[in-house]
């Protein structure tokens, strides 16, 4: 099956039905605004190259720019994005942790929501098995990252290709072999318009055995080409 | 205060027409010319004047082209807050000048654009003859400011761009938090919120609730208020599909109501020490529906209060969310 691009518009779309599920579509749909105004602002054709570590360092810095500007719009006011902060998981401590690439997170009071997003480019010829490897997706079906969360990101930096056939190819792995990822029941990768800044983002769900809590996982293709 | 009192104003005697040397002269001689503002040591009122005035020891004068513009914003709610943060006990009549000298001043002679509504509002202060003294009499020199007071801290905020958060720390602590330093329990803080205290309070709640969804989410909160003489209890519901506002609504509730919100409100508690309790708020998660019960004080329904406390609502529902229903105290 093709994966069409996502229509525009009806951006958060989801089941709201609860508080929880109201309150975590709006938070997320928020930090994709962020990465959608992020990204607008690079020259993007000129990181076609670029190492994964230079993107994603310049893409923090733009949002973080956005955020800090004196005229920022006032919901962007409580958001810092992290550029490669350690991850906490059982086992780990100290610089043997692990580092997730981005992480958005809303200051307030009290608990503080926050959104991860893993990294990889798409160009070389094993970038399909990164996205999808042992320190890629697989973090987040591993319940390495995000342990506490219930919703993720994975950001395709695409060098080469186009965004639509990246994700078929993601879609096609996914469904191949549901059991090696984690895919739960129906979850597998389709088109999932969160913001209507940005064009290609997907979603994915995961059974996450050993923590118990299954994860969405929202896939958000950037072409860098 | 407007003006002073024309008999709070002595004409110096002969005998004490003199200057200091070793002190200087130059710059108390510079702050009595006018135009000037007229500060009282404790900070009880800013006052503009049009007149050579010699200010006494401990006075002070602020010598400012624009002095009108000055005076009326050193009466804003945001220059009592100021000085409150940063004078060391203004409680006492110790404020002082370095903190005075700290507050930022959102005009200037140079941005003549800044000063026009100022100037504008202080002419019609200057026409109506500023209102009335506590007596109601309007025909004596000492006129208050209080019926202008939400013109000077609207346009003080407006300068400043202060949002709806900030401006609401700003008044919160002037007019109830303020009550409540050094172990104070003015009446101010802890008297019942009346109903117009508890639609504020909806108000700033909802909109932070609504706003934290924004255009993203189709869902907006109804909220609902139901009062008793010692607690309240706010329902939010979430309403679906929709991206109006809802509605805001308040009930008293009768005899019975009062006493479940009491026992609810009184087993929560919290036996700190001996003698002191804290009264705290309560809140419940049960599906759409997040319920807070809080004491019937002032200072538990201020709009910066309902800020934290929509904050707080967003932190326990987003992270703990898993489970339909979750109980919080604290």
């Amino acid at each position: 099956m093709a994966i069409s691009v996502p229509a525009a518009g009806n951006s958060g779309s989801g089941n709201v039905e609860t508080p929880a599920n109201a309150f975590r579509l709006a938070f997320i749909a928020k930090c994709h605004r962020l990465l959608a105004l992020g990204y607008n602002s690079l020259d993007s054709k000129t990181l076609n190259s670029a190492e994964e570590t230079v993107i994603t360092g310049l893409l923090v810095q733009a949002i973080n720019g956005l955020i800090e500007d004196e005229n920022a719009p006032s919901w962007m006011e409580p958001f810092i994005a992290n550029d490669d902060p350690p991850q906490n998981t059982p086992g780990r401590l100290g610089k043997r942790r692990r580092r997730i690439d981005i992480e958005m997170v809303q200051m307030q009071k009290g608990a503080r929501p926050r959104f991860l997003f893993e990294a990889k480019r798409l160009g070389r010829r094993a970038a399909l098995k990164a996205y999808l490897g042992q320190d890629g997706l697989n973090l987040y079906a591993r319940g390495e990252y995000a342990r506490e969360q219930v919703h993720a990101g994975m950001l395709g930096y695409i060098q080469t290709g186009d965004p639509a056939s990246w994700a078929e190819q993601v879609r096609s792995a996914l469904a191949s072999d549901p059991k090696k990822h984690s895919v739960e029941g129906d979850g597998g990768l389709i088109p999932h318009s969160v913001v209507t800044e940005l064009a290609f983002t997907y979603r994915s769900r995961h059974t996450r055995a050993a923590i118990g809590l299954p994860i969405t996982v929202i896939h958000t293709f950037l072409s860098f080409c | 205060m407007h003006k002073l009192p024309d008999d709070a104003f002595l004409k110096i005697p002969e005998d004490r027409t003199f200057i200091r040397k070793r002190g200087g002269y130059k710059l108390p001689l510079e702050v009595s010319k006018p135009p000037h503002v007229l500060v009282g040591a404790s900070r009880t009122f800013f006052v503009f004047s049009n007149d050579f005035v010699a200010l006494p020891p401990r006075q002070i004068g602020i010598s400012h082209k624009k002095s009108e513009a000055l005076a009326l914003y050193l009466n804003s709610d945001f220059a009592v807050y100021h000085q409150f943060l940063t004078s060391p006990e203004i409680k006492r009549p110790v404020a002082t000048l370095k903190a005075l000298l700290r507050l930022p001043v959102p005009f200037s002679d140079r941005d003549r654009g800044s000063l026009s509504d100022w100037v504008a509002l202080y002419n019609t202060i200057d026409a109506s003859g500023g209102g009335t003294n506590l007596f109601g009499e309007s025909d004596i020199a000492s006129v208050s400011l209080r019926p202008f007071l939400n013109e000077i801290n609207k346009l003080a905020f407006e300068s400043l761009k202060l949002d709806a958060r900030l401006q609401a720390s700003v008044q919160d602590l002037v007019h109830t938090k303020k009550y409540l330093v050094d172990g104070q329990v003015g009446e101010a803080a802890v008297r019942r919120p009346d109903d117009s205290d508890i639609d504020t309070y909806m108000s700033a709640l909802q909109g932070e609730l609504d706003s934290f969804l924004g255009e993203d989410v189709p869902a907006r909160h109804r909220i609902t208020a139901i009062r008793s003489d010692d607690a309240g209890m706010v329902e939010l519901e979430l309403a679906q599909n929709t991206s109006e506002a809802q509605t805001k609504t308040v009930f008293t509730t009768n005899e019975s109501g009062s006493g479940v919100l009491s026992s609810i409100l009184h087993g929560f508690r919290e036996k700190r020490s001996q003698w002191v309790y804290f009264d705290r708020n309560v809140r419940l998660y049960r599906g759409s529906n997040t319920y807070l019960l809080k004491p019937m004080q002032r200072l538990h329904w201020t709009s910066s209060q309902a800020f934290a406390d929509a904050q707080i609502v967003i932190a326990e529902i987003f992270c703990q969310g898993h489970s339909s229903v979750e109980l919080t105290n604290r």
